[in-house]
């Protein structure tokens, strides 16, 4: 804004002092053209001829040419301006004059007086009043100028930046939208025409297809494995089962451990796909508005009997039921999700031990497991996150470690976070959702 | 039972079949969708067993069809796709149940057998009995030898579940699907734990016990063992 009225005054500024100049250098050109005809016939025809062409001229009332004639003893001998009888000393030297040709006004001239070889003085000069005229007219065009354009340009101004924003809110909804499970979401982009935006655009469409392929191929590579394999993990399955019923003594045994180590492999296998198919964000096409703070209370009032049976003390600190605890999401992975957490505390909790679920309803909403078991050390609390993890000091127990990547993965398809924390003693394992409100905002 | 299995994995077809043979049911089966269609319009089975992904003709579409011409038999889908999502389709299309490859064959026994006790008059039933325990589903009461038993509300769920499909083998999975609505595998035995509880309100003190445990299976509640 300040920059545009510095550009336009400047702008403006130097035309107006470009044009007073060459009105001036016009001006002074045509005193001086005046000077040398009016010296040339003096000097051809002499001082009386002179004075008669001054005399023509003054009858002739030719307005803005003012003449001063001084004869050599210095009087004033031909004149078309009043108020004026001295000669100037020092010619030849441009002077200023105010003078008052028609006897109403006094304007600002500009003249220049010379001596002539007779040594009488002749000085020519113009009134500068039409000059001013136009410097008057200049400075209101200007001033109209400036107006207009600092108008425009304000106008313009903002018409640009609303549009920009438009379209950098534009690229940030499809983006979300992208985010949001929408894979072909793309940005208007003009092939020809268009401005920089629709270059942008364009390159951030060749991203987001070329994500979408990722993503697709992703999921199509899952599904391929996942019917590739179930199938002859089907067979295996069948197989031993059979065996297992025609089988006796320690072939039966044996074949039974075969088939429990199947059945741990299928539940590790079950899980790898859920977890791919968490990540890929496809079950965001299927979200809706779940209550947490009932999932939570299923889900403790499922294992609440686990730890009464281990002999963990458990409790469950519910919100207030007033407080809406809801969120945009698949109810069937935040269960278990939530699940997964206080399986994990069941597991991992020595009896005498004590669980804790709390389910914090605020922006965003919380909802923390907190145990007394080993916990788990900072330097590898970001590996459990990740798929196959399981730490040495729990390799005793059953399970796979992947149940806390599970758990991560089903945070980050709703928005939020999984942290891990020191319980002193113990873990606390914190799920943070965004909540309907702030996705709304 | 009377069961079509449409499954175009022949091995995985025939051991599906004689179990189920052994298991004392009729089994039927068809290798591809359109032929599966056709045998399940044109013959009277108790339940239906099909594969989502088939040649000719998918899984989900036979259900739809069947359903769209008033069909009500029982079907049970099996699919390879575990996606969350998958399991919501196949019961919108008008699936009864829905079991994950790869499974346990006592698993899909369970399930089928489930299945086709759907259609006796029990689910409707405001009473159910098993021997001398009886459970009123109005009034939310429940009895044993004509002495109170007091259930939590989840417990009285438990106890209807196994109730309803008495002499039938419940799986874990299917409790903590019917009772908890869960579809999940958990690492402790958390199912197990509140069978236990239920068995001390209703078998503790009784000469012969109710819920029976079948190993590598599930539970079953009967008055045999």
């Amino acid at each position: 804004m300040g920059l545009l009225l510095v550009t336009l005054g400047a702008a403006l500024g130097t035309v107006k002092v470009l044009a007073e100049r060459s009105i001036e250098a016009e001006t002074a050109s045509t005193i001086l053209v005046e000077v040398a005809a009016l010296s040339d016939l003096q000097a051809r025809d002499g001082l009386e001829a002179l004075r008669a062409e001054i005399a023509r001229r003054r009858e002739q009332r030719l307005g803005g040419t003012l003449y001063l004639l001084f004869d050599p003893a210095g009087e004033l001998i031909e004149s078309n301006v009043t108020g004026w009888s001295e000669p100037v000393p020092g010619t030849p030297l441009w002077l200023p004059l105010r003078v008052t040709p028609t006897g109403e006004r006094e304007i600002r001239a500009r003249a220049y007086a010379v001596g002539l070889d007779d040594g009488s003085q002749l000085i020519v000069g113009r009134t500068l009043d039409a000059q001013e005229a136009f410097a008057r007219a200049l400075n209101r065009s200007l001033l109209v100028a400036f107006t207009g354009a600092l108008v425009i340009g304000l106008a313009g101004g903002i018409l640009l930046a609303r549009r920009t924003e438009r379209r950098v809110e534009q690229m940030s909804d499809v983006i979300d939208a992208v985010r949001g499970g929408s894979l072909d979401a793309r940005l208007p982009a003009r092939t020809t025409g268009g401005d920089e935006f629709d270059r942008l655009s364009a390159r951030i469409n060749r991203l987001l297809e070329e994500s979408e392929a990722l993503i697709r191929g992703m999921r199509q590579v899952t599904d391929d494995v996942a019917h590739d394999l179930r199938t002859p993990l089907q067979r295996l399955h069948t197989r031993l089962e059979e065996a297992l019923s025609h089988a006796e003594g320690q072939v039966y045994d044996e074949i039974e451990a075969a088939l429990e180590d199947l059945d741990r492999l299928l539940r590790l296998f079950r899980t790898v796909l859920l977890i791919t198919n968490t990540e890929s964000g496809a079950p965001k096409q299927s979200f809706q508005e779940v209550d947490v703070a009932a999932i939570a209370q299923d889900a403790a009032e499922l294992y609440e009997a686990v730890f009464e049976e281990r002999g963990i003390g458990f409790e469950h600190a519910a919100p207030n039921p007033q407080h809406r605890a809801r969120v945009r999401g698949n109810a069937a992975l935040l269960a278990q999700a939530i699940a997964n957490l206080l399986d994990n505390a069941a597991k991992y909790t020595p009896t005498g031990g004590s669980v804790r679920l709390t389910v914090g309803v605020g922006e965003p909403m919380v909802i923390e497991v907190r145990d007394t078991g080993p916990g788990i050390p900072g330097a590898r609390r970001s590996e459990v996150l990740r798929r196959f993890t399981r730490l040495d000091a729990a390799r005793e127990t059953p399970g796979h470690g992947l149940g806390l990547a599970l758990v991560n993965a089903v945070a980050k398809l709703h928005g939020g976070e999984l942290e891990l924390d020191d319980a002193a003693p113990g873990l606390a394992v914190r799920l943070t959702l965004p909540t309907l409100a702030a996705k709304a905002a | 039972m009377r069961i079509l299995i449409i499954e175009d994995d022949a091995r995985t077809a025939e051991h599906v079949a004689r179990g189920l043979s052994e298991a004392g049911h009729l089994a039927t089966r068809a290798a591809d969708g359109t032929t599966g269609l056709a045998m399940a319009g044109a013959e009277e089975f108790d339940a239906i067993v099909v594969d989502r992904m088939l040649p000719g003709r998918d899984g989900l579409s036979i259900v739809e069809i069947l359903r769209a011409s008033g069909n009500h038999v029982p079907v049970l889908v099996l699919s390879a796709l575990a996606d969350v999502g998958h399991r919501v389709e196949g019961l919108k299309a008008g699936a009864d149940d829905y079991l994950v490859k790869p499974y346990a064959f006592s698993e899909l026994l369970a399930r089928v057998e489930a299945l086709g006790r759907r259609r006796e008059p029990t689910a409707t039933e405001t009473t159910l009995q098993v021997a001398d325990l009886i459970l009123d589903r109005l009034a939310r009461t429940c009895a044993r030898g004509g002495r109170s038993l007091s259930l939590q509300p989840r417990e009285f769920k438990l106890l209807e579940c196994l109730m309803q499909h008495a002499g039938q083998v419940l799986t874990r999975t299917m409790l903590l699907e019917k009772v908890w609505d869960y579809q999940f595998d958990p690492h402790t035995n958390v199912v197990d734990v509140h069978i236990a509880r239920l068995r001390q309100k209703v078998d503790r003190g009784y000469d012969r016990p109710l819920i029976h445990t079948v190993r590598g299976s599930g539970y079953r509640l009967s008055l045999d063992p």
